[in-house]
């Protein structure tokens, strides 16, 4: 499957999302269970959103990132528009729910 | 009090977002779960090497723990043994179920499931053989009071995951931290209790 999540670190983050029109990003933590799941769903789904660009940030790594986020529980999907937050997902959640929501975000 | 920790080699939570087995989901959403973190190591012996911290055999099996097919040589170590490079998954699932019946009333078994990855490097359907697994997991978890399935690392089909698996019936004192392959060894222990 090919890699279309980039890894960000705190520091790309703001220009990543300040640059894109569309953007998904994943706050996750290498020992959460759920966050392994959520990726490969987010995975799965990137390839047929071209105009949605997607990254994902370590917490525990960053954990600067989730508090400028307030970010409380893992995994959280952030979506922005035009650099601005529009929708939160937070925990796994079904493919088909996690389309609808990427179809509302570029509706 | 009957225990069991089994190994499945190559499984990782990916497979789970794309197979959706049912048994293992639901046991995901209700009891302990976590994260093995191996970036290094995706020998068998060298994995097992690892896990059992060079313990020698004899001092595993009065410490309470039975080894169940080990890939630590071919054929596997343990009772039972088995020849990895023949042996079916469900042959071997069927085995991991007697050797649960057989002595996890004495001691915690330790059985490493390996026929999956190697189903995967053979490019056999990965959600049949998770469906398998899911199955007998659910057999034994029927037997058994404590249990952890774990995996040492992840494996796709084409490349190995840096990070498994672990469900279990026990607490870890730090839920925030993945679990390294040195820390297994205790976790087996602790399930006897």
């Amino acid at each position: 499957m090919q890699e279309l999540i980039e890894c960000l670190s705190f520091e790309e983050l703001e220009e990543f999302i300040e640059s894109s029109e569309y953007a998904v990003v994943d706050f996750w933590a290498p020992w959460c269970a759920p966050c392994h799941i959520l990726h490969r769903i987010l995975q799965s789904v990137a390839p047929a959103y071209s105009k949605i660009n997607f990254g994902r940030i370590n917490t525990q790594n960053y954990p600067e990132a989730a508090e400028k986020y307030e970010i409380y529980g893992l995994p959280t999907l952030l979506l922005f528009r035009n650099g601005h937050v529009v929708d939160r997902i937070v925990g796994v959640v079904s493919k088909n729910y996690l389309v609808e929501s990427l179809n509302r975000l570029i509706q | 009090m009957r225990a069991v920790a089994v190994s499945i080699s190559g499984l990782s939570y990916s497979s789970f977002a794309d197979c959706n087995p049912r048994f293992l989901l639901n046991l995901f959403s209700s009891t302990y779960r976590g994260v093995v973190e191996n970036r290094e190591f995706f020998e068998p012996i060298k994995v097992w090497q690892i896990i059992l911290r060079r313990t020698p055999f004899e001092d595993l099996l009065s410490k309470g723990i039975q080894l169940s097919n080990i890939p630590l040589s071919n054929p596997t170590y343990g009772r039972p043994s088995t020849d990895m490079f023949k042996i079916s998954l469900k042959e071997e699932l069927e085995l991991l179920l007697k050797a649960v019946n057989d002595y996890s009333d004495k001691y915690v078994v330790l059985f490493s499931v390996n026929a999956y990855e190697r189903d995967l490097k053979n490019k056999k359907n990965a959600c049949e053989g998770l469906r398998l697994i899911d199955s007998y997991l659910e057999a034994v978890f029927e037997i058994v009071d404590n249990y952890a399935f774990f995996s040492p690392y992840g494996f796709d089909g084409t490349k190995y995951e840096p990070y498994g698996v672990y469900i279990s019936s026990m607490p870890r004192p730090s839920e925030e931290e993945t679990i390294k392959l040195d820390q297994i060894l205790d976790i087996v222990l602790s399930l006897k209790i």
